[in-house]
Parts: structure tokens; sequence; C-alpha cells
């Protein structure tokens, strides 16, 4: 096995409301190695991105958030270091590309000026090499012309360009781990097809770690290798992408996969869906948190919380029913 | 060959792309530049800003007798050919003086509006970012907006002393807190944007982030903003002048011309009629300037 760039340990990140701690995400734990492209799917509000910006601890920690657990990068627990160092660890060793491509850009700097400064805040250089590093990254990531581009402003560039742009930003000072959020979800389909491939291309190329966020099982099925499944803050199941497909455990997990639309098939036939809806923060039941949108759910996944055990070498599955007996085939 | 011909025709594509492109980018230009013509109330404002602006810096040449020079035998002489806005009370004229008034005016307004803008933005923008520090001058500013601005103003002036200079900084000091609060909401709603939240991600420290990305965002309401203060600092200066407590006795200011026409007004009427006249229009241009302005910098008025 290749070396571990990030691993999270029982990671819990808690907020501050009115109504008291919130937990938002409970006991995570995955871990990226290097070249790999890590899948984290689920709904939304399932704690998806609050776990990308724990890693990278962009929450107010002294008025809004609570973090407990560990976040090793490369062994070190960067939630036990001092507040300041985390800006030498951001953009430099851990970067993060956001979802809304549109708006990532400072409108009164040109596009330029924006990656230079990527460059210039963690490395010392002049403005000239940054400005020769700054048109290299841009033509890595595949933007013709990248001399011209340097002295556009983000509104003379399209949304796909843009995220290219936010892309070449955040891979300007070649980090480890590269956190993409939804990174396509503001963008239409074939430009989404261009950055997801630009983004396994980079990863192989780089030979960094990627954690890609998505409820698009499409776009895991195509570019990872693991896939973690959250549901309302844990994981609910961790396998290979290929028993991701092929041999889902989770209840959950199947329900997702039964709500993809497919090409054959009856047309007629109404889509599957996962009834109801995910509960609200302060509202989680005591027992296992699917059970009640949960078809298989019994008297004893009401009251008691399942932990995440692993069903094969490769295979986490937080489920009563692979307690017992195990490896249970659903149809 | 097929594919020679193809780069060529490429080539040549291209730099016919970059020629639309610079037609294009004029065009916005000119489509920008119309929008701001096509509203006559702002083209009015502009216009009579210029002309109060070259009235100020042309002031030696404009005025036809020096200020401070008395004719003492032509005293209270309404106007005629040789005093164009007739004399006042020790025989000076009142044109020249209102033309020199006009420096002394914009001359406030300008300082005013830009030490006021400055120092509102810094601390508006600063308050933004320290929840602590954001209540202390929060607070100050709410304390120096509960005292009527013109009061404030005078008390200033009674502890500086007169002089153009003092005059200016308690006008500044009089009109920080409306900029301090202009830059400090639009502060807020620059910080939630997603490029600031990216500037985080990429480890930039948060000085870098407030006064490099945030700043910029929210000049455009304060400088409409500074318009206004411009407008208001030279009605408060001409208010502080006619009340006695402005620029001191000699130095010709449209407020002071009022305050000796005062005492003359049922047989003086041009000493309170021209410098009334050059405030009121020159206001009125300022506010017609800040609201083209704003209509301008924020598309969403239109």
């Amino acid at each position: 096995m290749s070396e571990k760039i990030i691993e999270l340990q029982n990671l819990s990140t808690s907020f501050r409301t009115e109504r008291g701690l919130l937990k938002a995400i409970d006991g995570v734990s995955f871990d990226v190695h290097k070249g790999e492209i890590l899948g984290v799917v689920g709904e939304s509000g399932c704690g998806k991105s609050v776990t990308s910006q724990t890693i990278l601890r962009l929450y107010d920690e002294k008025y809004t958030a609570v973090y407990e657990g560990k976040v090793l990068l490369e062994g070190e627990d960067i939630l036990q270091i001092p507040y300041k160092k985390m800006q030498d660890i951001r953009g430099r060793r851990i970067s993060m590309v956001f979802q809304d491509a549109l708006s990532s850009l400072n409108p009164v700097f040109t596009v330029g000026y924006q990656i230079r400064e990527a460059i210039r805040i963690h490395q010392k250089v002049s403005k000239k090499q940054a400005n020769k590093m700054a048109i290299e990254m841009l033509s890595l990531v595949g933007i013709p012309a990248p001399e011209r581009r340097v002295k556009q402003y983000p509104h003379e560039l399209s949304g796909g360009m843009r995220q290219r742009v936010m892309i070449a930003i955040s891979l300007a000072c070649k980090p480890r781990l590269l956190i993409a959020d939804e990174p396509t979800t503001a963008l239409d389909v074939t430009i989404q097809a261009q950055i997801m491939d630009l983004i396994v291309q980079l990863n192989q190329q780089l030979d960094m770690g990627v954690i890609l966020i998505t409820h698009d099982l499409g776009v895991v099925a195509e570019t990872c290798s693991r896939v973690v499944v959250m549901y309302l803050g844990q994981i609910v199941e961790e396998a290979n992408v290929e028993d991701i497909f092929d041999n889902p455990k989770h209840p959950y997990t199947l329900g997702l996969i039964q709500s993809i639309p497919r090409l054959e098939g009856d047309r007629n036939k109404e889509l599957y869906t996962i009834k109801g809806t995910v509960p609200l923060l302060s509202q989680i039941p005591t027992g296992c948190r699917f059970a009640k949108r949960c078809p298989y759910a019994k008297e004893r996944c009401n009251t008691q919380m399942p932990d995440l055990i692993p069903v094969s070498e490769t295979q986490k599955v937080r489920c009563f029913r692979y307690l017992e007996g195990g490896g249970i085939r659903y149809a | 060959m097929d594919t020679k011909n193809n780069l060529d025709n490429f080539l040549e594509n291209r730099s016919e792309l970059s020629s639309i492109r610079k037609k294009l980018q004029k065009e916005q230009r000119q489509i920008r530049i119309n929008a701001f013509l096509k509203n006559k109330l702002s083209v009015i404002g502009l216009v009579i800003v210029v002309i109060m602006i070259l009235i100020a810096i042309l002031a030696p040449m404009i005025a036809t007798i020096n200020p401070a020079d008395m004719d003492v035998a032509n005293r209270l002489k309404p106007p005629s050919t040789k005093h164009w806005f007739g004399t006042d009370d020790i025989g000076r004229d009142v044109y020249s003086r209102v033309i020199y008034g006009t420096r002394v005016s914009l001359f406030v307004g300008f300082s005013v509006s830009l030490i006021s803008g400055v120092l509102g933005m810094i601390i508006g923008i600063y308050s933004s970012y320290n929840k602590i520090l954001d209540n202390i001058f929060m607070r100050i500013c709410d304390g120096l907006k509960s005292i009527t601005s013109t009061l404030l103003a005078i008390c200033l002036m009674a502890v500086l002393g007169a002089s153009i200079k003092n005059v200016i900084i308690s006008l500044a000091l009089v009109n920080i807190p409306n900029i301090a609060r202009v830059a400090r909401s639009s502060a807020f709603v620059v910080r939630e944007q997603t490029y600031i939240e990216a500037m985080h991600a990429i480890g930039a420290k948060p000085s870098r982030i407030l006064w490099i990305h945030i700043a910029p965002n929210t000049l455009s309401p304060v400088i409409v903003q500074m318009t206004f203060v411009f407008a208001s600092s030279i009605i408060t200066e001409a208010a502080l002048s006619f009340l006695g407590a402005g620029v001191p006795a000699g130095v010709p200011s449209w407020g002071s011309i009022l305050n000796i026409g005062r005492s003359h007004i049922y047989n003086a009427w041009w000493l309170i009629i021209y410098p009334g006249l050059f405030t009121a229009i020159s206001v009125l241009g300022l506010n017609l300037l800040g609201d083209g302005i704003r209509d301008l910098l924020d598309p969403l008025t239109n």
C-alpha cells in the first residue's frame, strides 16, 4: 500500500447554535493514499462539506465550531497545531476547489493576479517568475492561450474556464491533497465531464490524493477508486468502487443506487426513491440514524446504534444485518 | 497541404477574433458611457461640479478685484458693471469673494470626504473582522451620530479654534461614522462570498484577505457615500462660517459672506442671494452626480 496522505480518526464537528451544540458530523474515519481519488457521497446535509471544511479548519473556532478527534496530515495532527500555522498548510499541503465556480474568483482582480497571489503567499518568488508559473498552471489545466488569459478578469471567462482557473489556483503550490467539493455542480454536462477528466489526469500527473465530494454516483463510478457513503454525519459504508455498485451492503447505499435513472428496462416504471427526508440535526433518532427510512428496519434498529463493522478486507458497513450471518445480498 | 491551409485559416480567424474582441470592448465602454449620459440629471450634476471645480482653480483669473481690497467709499453698493455682485459693508467686491469662496468650500468638501472616506473605510472594514473592536467602534459611531452633526461640528470648532484646517478636522470627525457604517455593512456582504472563503482555503492571512480582497469590493458604495459627504460638508462649512464658528474672519467663504449679509438683509439683498445661490447649486450638482454614480456602479437599481 502506498503512503497515507491524510487520515481522519473519529472526527466530529459540532456547531454552537441557539439550541445548543449540534453535531454535524459524528465519528468520521477514513484515509486517503497518495495518487488515490476517494469519493464521498451522500444527500444534501449529510456532512460532506462539513467534513471537508473541518479538514482545513475553515470554521470559526472561537464562536461556531467545536472539533473532536484527529486529522492526521502525513502523521501530524493538524487539529492540535496553532491556528496560525494552518495558513501554511492551506493551499500548500491541502487545497480546496469550491462548488460555485462562478463566484469563487474575486471580480476586481485579473485571473493572473489571483494565481500569482496563491503562489506568492507560500513561495518566495519574484513577480515575473510567479507570472511565468501562473501561465504554466493555466496551460496545465488546459486553458488555451494562457498568456492572454492571465490579463483577463473573471467575468470575461466562462463557467468551465473559471473552474479551471480555480483548479489552477488550488494546485499552484503542488499540494499533497486536493479536496474537490462538488466541483461541477454549477456547470453544464459537457463541461462537467471535462473538469472531471482534468481532475483525474492531474491526480495521476501530480501524484496527489484527491477527496472528491459529490452527490453524483455516475461521477464516482467514472473517477474514484474508493467510496465513502455518508448519512446524517456518519459513514454508513466504505468500500472499493466496484463493491459499492456491484455489492452494496447498506440499505442507504442500495437506495441511492436504485434511485439512478437507467437507460435500459421499463421506462414507464416510476423511479425508485428513498422514503422520507433527512431528519434535522436537532432531531437525530436514538438508534440507527437510517432506521426510519429503512425498508429492513427492525425493533433493535430503533433503539441501538450499529457500529461500522468490516464485512470484508476493503468493505465496512454500519448495519445490524451483517452482525449475524454476514453478507446477505439484497435484491 | 490541406493542414497548412487549415492552419492559415485558423491563424487568420484568430486575428479576426481579437479585432472583434476589441470592438466588443469598445462597444461595452460606449454602452456604459451612454447609460450615464442618458440620465440627464446626472449629466447636469457632472457639468455643475466640473464648472465649480474650474471656478475654484481659475479663481485668480475669473475674479475682477482682489477679494481683500476695501473701498470704503463704495460700501453696500448694489450690483453694477464694476462690482457685478455689488459690495459688502466695508466695500469689498462680492463677486470676487464668492469666486474665491468656491475655493474654500470645494477644498473643505474635498478634504473632508477624502479624509473621512479613508478613515471611515479603515474603521468599517476592520470592524467587520474583529467583533470586540466592532462593538467599540460602532457604539462610538452611534454616539457621534446621536448628536446633530452641525451642533457637534460647532462644539469641535469651539474647542479647536477657527481655521480652515480645524474646519476640515471637525467635519471629517463628524462624517466618519457615516462612511464607516456603509463600509462595514458592505464588508459583511462581501465576506460571505465564495471567493473570500477560497482565499482562506489557499492559506491567505486574514489581513491580506481584509485589505486586498474585501476592501476593493466595498469601494463602490463608499464612493457614492463620499459624494454625499462632499455635498453635506459644503453646507455644514457654510453654516459654521455663517455662525462665525467656521473659517477665520477675512477668509472669503460663502458662509462668511452670508454672515455679513445677515445684518443688512433688508437693504443689501445681493449679499445673501449670490453666495446662497452658489451653495445651493453646487450642493445640488454634487447630489445629482452622486445619484448618477450610484446608478452606474450598482446595476441592481437599473
